[in-house]
């Protein structure tokens, strides 16, 4: 399975995941409910550009970033656009420079980490909700167990493998039968079939005991 | 044939509601894992283009609309929980092979939040016609009140948090982010009714599926 993590072995690599991932939720969340200012946007675009150059160093950085930019700049000009349209020139500036420098850090964050330390991290988080006063017997009444989402998880990404084999199949098929449909007519046989493959996995986990 | 008692008519009774009660935790759970692996595939699949609409069509939202109205609301809303939780821990599953924690934090980020809600409500419109539904009944109302489930929970429920999050992950006025989102809602309707017809033609094939 793909992931967008890539390897490396700067600070931001070797920094412990749960204190990443907590200083940029505290970092998001200051630069979205401060207002717009030069302060602000200018803080969100150098933290963008110092989470660059310090995770993958200064030419695979800039170079990382340079091609992030090609891939979003479309989408921002449209938003820049339609803020100046709205508002005035300075806060177009100053918003769009704010979110996509907040965007452009979490990619750094998501690139930064490995799956297992994010998932880690969930794990961690979710450890002590079944222990929360209301919440966690209700959401344990509801057959909802924290320690069933690691399994959850592994099960999405099993199935997503078995999915796509059979969205192929059923494409095989409608072409040798020489079906020319509308392009979403291979999408009810995938859902009937996945959906029959769910129950197979609810009897599997059954005969294991997992209930 | 009264509403308060469905037992009533037990040896017609469609096979959905004879195996409501029994679905065990670990059958939602399989079902909610391959749900959520089915909309990461829908996201694989190229989108389709339709002229005048600046984006193309994804086949992500008709999987929000499609969990809702086959899982019901919490299961429906644990599958987006899922499913969000694997794209933030950097898995490429979005349309695009977007994902990470990026997507949660930047313009179109409340859309993606409302997808949670959005297939909650989807499954409490769907879920109320099917405890109300006489068995024998044809597709019509069957169709009618998905349509009715995915025009509320996965547009205007999607909506209510996608423009106010473009105005605060954004900083798009309100108004302005509203007008950009009306060129989308041609393409959303055409996805609930698709799904509404996906719905139907599940119930028909397979109508295990909703249990």
């Amino acid at each position: 399975m793909l992931s967008l993590y890539v390897d490396g072995d700067s600070p931001l690599h070797r920094c412990p995941a749960g204190w990443k991932m907590g200083v940029f939720a505290v970092w998001v969340l200051a630069l979205t409910l401060l207002p717009a200012s030069v302060g602000t946007a200018g803080a969100a675009v150098i933290g963008a550009v110092v989470a660059y150059l310090v995770g993958f160093g200064v030419r695979r950085g800039a170079g990382m970033l340079a091609a992030d930019l090609r891939g979003l700049w479309i989408f921002y000009a449209v938003l820049f656009a339609a803020q100046w349209l709205f508002l005035d020139l300075t806060t177009a500036v100053l918003t769009t420079a704010r979110v996509l420098g907040v965007v452009l850090t979490a990619q750094v964050m998501t690139r930064t980490t490995r799956i297992a330390d994010m998932a880690g991290v969930a794990e961690a988080l979710l450890t002590p909700v079944p222990h929360l006063p209301w919440i966690g017997p209700a959401l344990a009444r509801a057959g909802v167990r924290p320690d069933r989402v690691g399994l959850a998880m592994g099960l999405v990404l099993a199935s997503i493998g078995h999915l796509r084999a059979l969205a192929e199949q059923i494409r095989h098929a409608q072409a040798a039968r020489g079906v020319r449909l509308a392009p979403w007519a291979w999408v009810l046989p995938l859902l009937v079939l996945s959906l029959k493959h769910a129950d197979d996995v609810g009897d599997a986990l059954a005969a294991r005991g997992i209930e | 044939m009264s509403r308060t008692a469905p037992d009533a008519h037990a040896p017609d009774t469609h096979p959905a509601d004879a195996r409501r009660r029994t679905a065990s935790p670990g059958a939602s759970l399989a079902k909610i894992a391959v749900m959520a692996a089915l909309i990461a595939v829908m996201g694989a699949m190229p989108g389709i283009p339709v002229p005048g609409i600046p984006a193309p069509i994804t086949l992500q939202t008709l999987g929000v609309m499609l969990a809702g109205l086959v899982l019901g609301p919490w299961r429906g809303a644990a599958c987006l929980a899922l499913f969000h939780g694997l794209v933030a821990l950097g898995l490429p599953l979005l349309a695009g092979g977007r994902g990470g924690a990026a997507v949660f934090v930047g313009p179109s980020g409340g859309f993606l939040w409302g997808w949670i809600p959005g297939a909650l409500v989807v499954g409490l419109i769907f879920r109320a016609y099917l405890r109300r539904r006489r068995p024998g009944t044809g597709t019509g109302g069957l169709i009618g009140s998905a349509l009715l489930a995915c025009v509320v929970g996965g547009i205007a429920v999607i909506y209510a948090f996608g423009i106010p999050g473009m105005h605060l992950l954004g900083g798009v006025p309100l108004q302005g982010a509203a007008i950009g989102s009306l060129a989308f809602i041609p393409g959303d309707l055409v996805k609930a009714v698709v799904a509404s017809l996906l719905a139907a033609g599940l119930w028909k094939a397979y109508p295990r599926a909703f249990a």
